[in-house]
């Protein structure tokens, strides 16, 4: 049961005035996370064209490193609550499986990414040792808001926004080049390469078949669209940290 | 409440869809979208500024 049922109602109001067509829930709400992806796709490109992207790169891979680190830890958070739901929720029994098989498909990938940077040249204990930025914070930290505060199927907005353009290897190739990394630090990088496109060709069969409500579905677009400001927020704040140096 | 078409008419002005790259269908789930969702969608849009003309602007975010 929702232990804070203004959250919910906020997000019904936001909904009232639409009339989404009977079994069509799910679609429209993938409509809305592609329009919000393709924003956030702006964000990336800006990101990835600049000129010396070779200075800007050992600050992403940190970045990046503390989302991955987050990722399977904020998952089991909302598998949690999913299941303490489930009994009597169908969204939270759904939320709960899909959580389940996906934080297996997710373990160890801290380690993996990490074990990257150590062979890019990174000190192992400094990575570990660094605490999340800010933007890395509100971006995950909004995520446990509503994972405890609203409902936990919030997050496949945040997963569908952070999965949802998959790198290429060929593009990864290219940043190698103009960073001059050597190979061993994008190993985990080009197996999600491989792997994302099939993760979320599950999330969207995942979404698509959810039991959603008209205010769940607005509860995870509006996740979706927070994960795009988040994600926006920290290639930006990359992006000033070089300039500021300069 | 907008209608359908000036909603439409509005993410596209805004460069935030091409109607040639969306189905039939989904363009008629644009209907679903809240005026308070455009006006994000939109926000972000101005704040972001236009998308790059590159035809190879498709770029990997955070890759987890």
């Amino acid at each position: 049961m929702n232990e804070v049922p203004e959250l919910r109602e906020s997000a019904r109001i936001a909904t009232h005035a639409t009339i989404v067509p009977p079994g069509q829930t799910g679609a429209a709400l993938w409509l809305k996370i592609t329009l919000a992806q393709g924003l956030l796709n702006t964000a990336a490109q800006r990101f990835w064209s600049q000129d010396d992207l070779a200075r800007v790169f050992p600050s992403f891979l940190l970045e990046l490193y503390s989302v991955v680190r987050c990722s399977v830890p904020l998952m089991a958070a909302a598998l949690e609550r999913a299941t303490e739901l489930a009994e009597t929720d169908g969204l939270a029994a759904r939320t709960a499986a899909y959580l389940k098989q996906h934080i297996e498909e997710e373990w160890n990938h801290d380690e993996w990414l990490l074990n990257d940077l150590v062979a890019g040249g990174m000190d192992r204990s400094t990575v570990l040792s660094r605490a999340p930025s800010a933007g890395v914070a509100r971006l995950v930290g909004a995520q446990y808001c509503w994972i405890r505060h609203a409902h936990p199927a919030a997050l496949f907005g945040y997963l569908a926004v952070i999965e949802g353009n998959p790198p290429l290897d060929g593009h990864l190739d290219e940043i190698q080049l103009l960073t001059g990394y050597p190979p061993e630090t994008f190993r985990c990088l080009h197996l999600h390469a491989a792997d994302d496109i099939e993760h979320l060709r599950e999330l969207r069969a995942t979404v698509m078949e959810l039991p959603l409500s008209e205010a769940d579905a607005a509860l995870i677009a509006t996740s979706a669209f927070a994960t795009v400001q988040g994600l926006v927020s920290v290639f930006e704040d990359l992006t000033k940290q070089r300039a500021n140096r300069e | 409440m907008s209608d359908p078409q000036s909603k439409l008419q509005r993410l596209e002005d805004a460069g935030i869809l091409e109607q040639k790259q969306f189905s039939t269908e989904e363009i008629a789930l644009v209907a679903t979208i809240t005026d308070e969702e455009i006006d994000v969608l939109v926000r972000l849009r101005q704040k972001l500024g236009a998308p790059s003309a590159d035809k190879n602007h498709i770029r990997p975010n955070f890759i987890v």
